[in-house]
């Protein structure tokens, strides 16, 4: 589904990811996790079409077709999904209007009829209670005044009522308390299936407890320097990145 | 426009006219006249007007105009035009006890409405008047021929909203009076005058004796004309004054804004949202003169600005020597649609007493790109996305929830006819 190749990307002057590759198809879960700085962020960004990361060598392409040259819009209509580590507010956007707008953009991508307001709405209240956000959270701006762990609800929310078919999630387990975090990881679970796929970014094991990755990979500066499947977590939970990082040095 | 040689000579003309209306006013025309003859009309090099064109607002006659009708109207309030009269449709069929809305003219000598007139009438301007900056409000005592008073009695709390619908340009007068402990929320909608393109000054002086609660809120919809503005209250002790702005652009807009919080722990709230789009230029002035101990203002305004228009804001806190542990807070963001628009904003704290609280901030930024993405991210496109962030900041910045959907409506079709 997503195929990264030696990507180089620089960002402000700086060249922060230095040769990454990486594979995702579908039925897929990986996580990603290294130091701060290491470029995780950077790899999300650059794979939701974020402008001002310029890839200066090698490729990513999603479903066999290349998408550097495509703007975020386009490539979230094919099926990219970035929860962000740190969702922005807007004022006076209500989060309905918000997610009728971005969902009515993708279902005419697809050449689908617009879900009915109706429909809409009702799919809205039971994804939103299965997050644990109250429907008041609907009307509200969007993350307008939403507290850290509520922002990152909302993300899920969003995930859900999209539907993506790949979903980046950049430290979404950051910041939530510990019931938040089983009722985000039930979220993601719920979402997954067989034809998507997710991309788990993380610095806590505690996550991977409830949402078993088939792949780790550990991302130090820019590059991605050992792949392992779950066990790997374990092992960086113990012993940290300084010995992984030593030998990739 | 008039050049202003024209324009003293037919003010004179109009004002000996004046002399047989309303009697009793004519001292207070009179001595407006004379102010206004020493402290001279505004001008352009004045500190004060100097984002204005002072030219604009003069004009020498009372214009009727036709007013398109599409005001606010609402079943449970109390619906009044200019004329004084309450229309058909209003919840009752006579205003509630305690309240009393009659116009000038009306007013027989020996009835108590008189003795309240002649006690405020004029009384907050006078203060004000010996500086050039508040000249329009002489301007407006000196060529008035009506008004009206709206008046609330001792310990009285006139329930429905009282509904002002402001139908006709030239010079206008409001003035409220709230007894002690009475409360009051007053709608003012200016008319929309685009068929006339005729001047509007309007000049609301309020009166708030202790413990008195005055909920405002007025709505100028879109105008090619030019109008001025200028609200001044004086609160007395406990007296609380919420004032909500919501402006559209005019060719000209002017508001300038003095409170006077006087009495011990008196209050003020003050949101403003103010649009303005192609050239038109909207300018807001507001001091808040701290006096009384304890006293608390908090303003928050809010501008958007588009297609070469331009909003001047100028907040101003003066903080009176006695007036300890004042609490002063002035907000003001500003949001900019496109490089061709213009937005000043000048806050001016000046600060005599010691044992104060007192911020405010100012910010003028466009859309955040940060925001662009967010939206895009998720599917919208980038010129969906801009336009839905500036509907959001609009609407974020229109409160009164009882008016919330009418406001929304006026706005974004400004707004919106504007980007199409
Ligand atoms: N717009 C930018 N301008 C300058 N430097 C940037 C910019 N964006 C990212 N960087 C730098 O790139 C590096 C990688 O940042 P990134 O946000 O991808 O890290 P991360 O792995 O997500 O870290 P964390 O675990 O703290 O979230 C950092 O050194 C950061 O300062
Ligand atoms: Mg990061």
């Amino acid at each position: 589904m997503l195929k990264v190749e030696n990507l180089h990307v620089e960002v402000a002057g700086k060249i922060i990811l230095k040769g990454l590759d990486l594979t995702i198809s579908a039925g897929e879960v990986h996580a990603i996790m290294g130091p701060n700085g290491s470029g995780k962020s950077t790899l999300s960004n650059v794979l939701a079409g974020k402008p001002g990361y310029t890839i200066i060598k090698g490729s990513i392409s999603f479903d066999g077709a290349a998408i550097d040259e495509l703007s975020p819009e386009q490539r979230a209509r094919m099926g990219i999904f970035l929860a962000f580590q740190y969702p922005v507010e807007i004022p006076g956007v209500s989060n309905m209007e918000f997610l009728k707008a971005a969902s009515d953009s993708i279902y005419k991508h697809r050449a689908l009829e617009p879900e009915s307001s109706m429909d809409f709405i009702k799919r809205a209240r039971q994804l939103s209670a299965l997050v644990d956000l109250d429907q008041g959270f609907l009307k509200r701006g969007v993350n307008e005044g939403f507290s850290g762990g509520e922002k990152k609800r909302n993300e899920i929310l969003q995930l859900l009522m999209l539907q993506p078919r790949l979903a980046i999630l950049d430290e979404t387990d950051s910041g939530l308390d510990i019931d938040a975090l089983k009722t985000v990881s039930e979220g993601i679970n719920s979402y997954k299936n067989s034809d998507n796929a997710v991309l788990l970014i993380t610095h806590y094991q505690r996550l991977l407890n409830h949402i078993q990755p088939d792949f780790v990979h550990v991302l130090a500066d820019g590059k991605i320097v050992r792949s392992g499947d779950h066990n790997l977590a374990t092992e960086l939970e113990a012993k940290g990145y300084a010995w992984l990082t030593d030998t990739a040095a | 426009m008039l050049d202003r040689y024209q324009f003293i000579k037919q003010c004179e003309a109009q004002y000996q006219e004046l002399s047989s209306r309303l009697p009793w006013m004519d001292s207070i025309r009179s001595e407006s006249r004379s102010r206004l003859h020493a402290v001279g009309l505004p001008a352009k090099n004045h500190e004060y007007w100097k984002y204005s064109a002072p030219e604009q607002y003069l004009f020498s006659e009372n214009m009727p105009t036709n007013s398109r009708g599409k005001h606010w109207r609402c079943e449970d309030a109390l619906n009044i035009d200019m004329q004084g009269q309450l229309s058909g449709d209003s919840v009752c069929g006579a205003l509630p006890d305690g309240l009393t809305v009659e116009r000038f003219s009306d007013i027989d000598r020996d009835s108590s409405s008189r003795g309240i007139l002649e006690q405020h009438f004029n009384s907050n301007l006078k203060n004000l008047s010996a500086q050039n900056r508040y000249s329009m409000g002489d301007l407006n005592t000196s060529m008035l021929n009506d008004g009206v008073l709206i008046h609330v009695g001792k310990g009285v709390t006139v329930a429905p909203l009282l509904n002002m619908q402001l139908d006709s340009s030239g010079y206008q007068r409001l003035l409220v009076v709230l007894e002690a402990g009475s409360s009051l929320t007053l709608l003012e909608q200016l008319p929309i005058d685009e068929v006339t393109g005729s001047g509007l000054s309007h000049l609301v002086e309020s009166s708030l004796a202790p413990g008195a609660n005055l909920q405002h809120s007025r709505i100028q919809p879109a105008s090619t004309a030019s109008d001025y503005a200028l609200t001044s209250a004086h609160l007395g002790a406990s007296a609380y004054y919420n004032l909500n702005l919501y402006t559209l652009g005019a060719t000209n807009r002017r508001h300038d804004i003095n409170f006077k919080l006087v009495g011990d722990d008196s209050k003020v709230d003050l949101n403003a949202a103010l649009y303005a789009d192609n050239s038109q230029t909207s300018e807001t002035l507001v001091n808040m003169e701290h006096l009384g101990k304890r006293t608390v203002s908090q303003q928050i305004i809010r501008g958007i600005a588009t297609s070469r228009a331009r909003i001047s804001i100028n907040g101003r806190i003066h903080i009176h020597p006695h007036a300890q542990q004042t609490d002063a807070s002035l907000s003001n963001k500003n949001l900019l649609l496109d490089n061709t628009a213009r937005i000043n904003t000048k806050p001016e704290l000046e600060i005599y007493a010691d044992q104060v609280k007192c911020a405010h901030g100012a910010t003028v930024g466009q859309i955040s790109e940060e925001e662009i993405f967010y939206l895009r991210s998720r599917g919208i496109d980038s010129e969906t996305a801009r336009f839905m962030i500036a509907q959001g900041f609009i609407r974020s910045c229109l409160i009164d929830a009882e008016f919330k959907d009418y406001l929304e409506r006026l706005f974004m079709e400004a707004f919106i006819s504007w980007e199409q």
